[in-house]
């Protein structure tokens, strides 16, 4: 009985603790970015690549757009972020010394080396905290980067390989799981690349590179950061009317609040199929002591026989049936603290999405509600056996 | 024993179960959220603006923020020390975006005359480059508007902008730089989203024009954000 109990709080605490914990680390991931920019595109979409590196860009932006963004007098600064390569399944992220001098997380905390320094070398790459303790990656070590993104088989850019200039301290972001490398790397690393693939035949040495113009030509979005916050808007429509090229501009913050609210339907539904099964759970417990009064009537009027009220009949079985949901709840909690240390990491590197276990107040809220209403619903047989009289029990009956 | 299943028992199993979850529905986040968010956003249309708690203010539009007085009766009690203010309190009283149209008669122009255009122009100029009230510097106030968020930790929201009517920044040009509040609350406030509508009370600081484009607003250090009505 507890098990089913167990296993019904382990579903609703489970889905409600994904559902906050989802919220809290997408929310952790950008602090302080005023917009985003990119190709024009779903505001969510722009947001769900350019900063959790989920899915796939739609388009490149022109590097005269992002110039042209950057020089805008209510802008402070600007990120570039190029995507598109990988490395053994990690992202790959061509971008500027800004980013790890600009970018925020959390509450306002900027990235901190755990090791090494910011890429300095044309081939020099800084590595996230998972790329780097997976992979097992020290300052120094030489990588080889894919082009394109996705399981490895991928072509090689094994011509020019890199060198890990600095490994970045854990965020708990998609950061984390990131390879960061200068704008000029990834220009360098395609020069030899026409329509998809290495030219055949042509190979320019990584030596050589420098002699041509690597001056980045295009990025797939960009960070920027304002002056002034109550500007955002001037500069918003600023971008999503730049004549030169279609443009989107989104603030982090409402494009948040609107994939929340395409999601809150799932949430919802979701939430109500964990409660029916709790319900479900609940009212198993109920059928399951109410079946068994009958086998216990005897047992019953004797407690009676000896002097105990109906109040007491009635206590006895409310505690009985609080006790069973109490167990239940607290091994659901177990399994719950279980199942978040084992699938927590799973989840990390699949989704960036990271999960601890803990007591939210809301989960804690959630629990004593079972709790409450397992309790309500152990009255129903206690009322039934209160109202049983002394002589029913004692008249055996075949 | 076939007596204990009959239907002489109090609540019978399909009726408690329904109950059962109807309560736990309604005690639920997911029960809570639905009714007691402020979903009625959706009930505003582009352009729409909030109405001030007492509806006398709305008449004495042009009145001077300084002749303001402490607020009204009707106001809810949490006013406290607040002064109610209005958006139009926030432009200066002898700022007039228009004058450049008025001087204009429409009706002695020509079709596509260049002077309604260049009108039409500085117009637009001045609404970009609004002036701010220096009068409203570090006054107490508690105004209601729409609601875009900024800055999050969790699910709460530190820091975000008030705007004076629905769908400001997503569908019309933006607002003029007096009329955009930039709040920072000093509790994370829950359940907010964007195009809420709050009362926001606290200490509002100005920032005159700072020669670049766009430095001049207001700011508020909110010590209170409660939803609006």
């Amino acid at each position: 009985m507890a098990v089913s109990i167990a296993l019904s709080v382990i579903l609703l605490l489970g889905v409600e603790q994904l559902r906050t914990q989802a919220r809290e680390s997408f929310a952790q991931s950008i602090s302080g970015t005023d917009l985003v920019v990119g190709a024009r595109t779903s505001p969510v979409q722009l947001m769900l690549y350019a900063v959790f590196r989920l899915g796939d860009a739609t388009h490149n932006i022109h590097w005269s757009s992002f110039q042209a963004i950057a020089a805008h007098p209510a802008v402070a600064w600007a990120i570039p972020i190029s995507l598109g390569d990988s490395h053994r399944g990690f992202a790959v992220v061509g971008t500027t010394l800004d980013y790890f001098e600009y970018f925020r997380y959390g509450d306002g905390r900027s990235l901190g080396f755990a090791a090494g320094t910011p890429f300095a070398e044309i081939f020099d790459a800084v590595v996230g905290a998972e790329v780097a303790g997976q992979l097992g990656y020290r300052v120094g070590d030489r990588i080889i980067l894919n082009h394109g993104t996705g399981e490895p088989g991928l072509t090689e850019h094994s011509d020019k390989p890199f060198k890990v200039a600095g490994i970045l301290a854990r965020t708990g972001l998609p950061v984390d799981r990131s390879i960061h490398v200068s704008l000029q790397a990834i220009e360098a690393i395609h020069l030899d690349w026409q329509g998809g693939a290495p030219l055949p035949g042509l190979s320019i040495p990584p030596e050589y590179v420098q002699k041509f113009d690597l001056a980045p030509k295009e990025i797939t979005a960009a960070l920027v950061g304002l002056k002034s916050r109550a500007s955002v808007f001037q500069v918003q429509r600023f971008i999503n009317r730049y004549k030169a090229e279609p443009l989107l501009a989104v603030m982090p913050g409402v494009a948040l609040d609107e994939l929340w609210s395409i999601v809150s339907i799932v949430e919802k539904s979701l939430l109500a199929i964990s409660l029916l099964v709790v319900a479900v759970g609940l009212s198993g417990l109920v059928a399951v002591v109410l079946a068994g009064l009958g086998e216990r009537r005897r047992e019953l009027a004797i407690l009676r026989s000896v002097g105990a009220g109906p109040r007491v009949v009635l206590i006895l079985l409310a505690i009985e049936g609080a006790m069973v949901v109490l167990a239940g709840s607290l091994l659901g909690l177990s399994g719950l603290f279980a199942a978040s240390l084992f699938a927590g990491p799973v989840l990390e590197a699949h989704l960036g999405i990271s999960l601890h276990a803990g007591l939210s107040a809301e989960t804690l809220q959630l629990l004593l509600l079972v709790m409450a209403t397992g309790f309500l619903a152990s009255l129903i047989p206690g009322y039934r056996a209160y109202r049983l009289s002394l002589a029913d029990g004692l008249t055996p009956r075949l | 024993m076939a007596k204990f299943h009959s239907p002489h028992s109090p609540v019978s199993l399909p009726r408690g179960f329904f109950l059962l979850f109807a309560f736990l529905w309604l005690a639920s986040p997911a029960g809570s959220a639905g009714s007691a968010a402020p979903s009625g956003n959706r009930d505003y249309k582009v352009g729409d603006q909030l109405a001030p708690a007492d509806s006398g203010k709305a008449a004495n539009k042009s009145s001077h923020p300084a002749a303001q007085a402490t607020p009204t009766t009707g106001a809810p009690k949490s006013a406290g020390t607040y002064k109610e203010k209005s958006w139009d309190d926030l432009m200066p009283r002898n700022w007039d975006p228009m004058a450049s149209l008025k001087g204009l008669k429409l009706e002695n122009l020509k079709d596509s005359d260049p002077r309604a255009m260049e009108a039409l122009e500085k117009m637009r100029e001045a609404w970009s480059n609004a002036p701010v009230e220096p009068a409203l510097n570090g006054e107490r106030i508690r105004i209601p508007g729409f609601v875009i968020p900024l800055e999050k930790s969790g699910s709460k929201v530190k820091e975000f902008l008030l705007v004076p009517y629905f769908g400001a920044c997503i569908h019309t040009p933006p607002p003029p730089p007096n009329q955009i509040i930039h709040v920072k609350a000093a509790k994370p406030v829950a359940n907010m989203r964007t195009m809420d509508t709050m009362w926001v009370s606290g200490i509002m600081q100005v920032r005159s024009v700072d020669s670049e484009f766009g430095q001049a607003g207001y700011q508020l250090k909110a010590e209170q954000v409660e939803p609006y009505p």
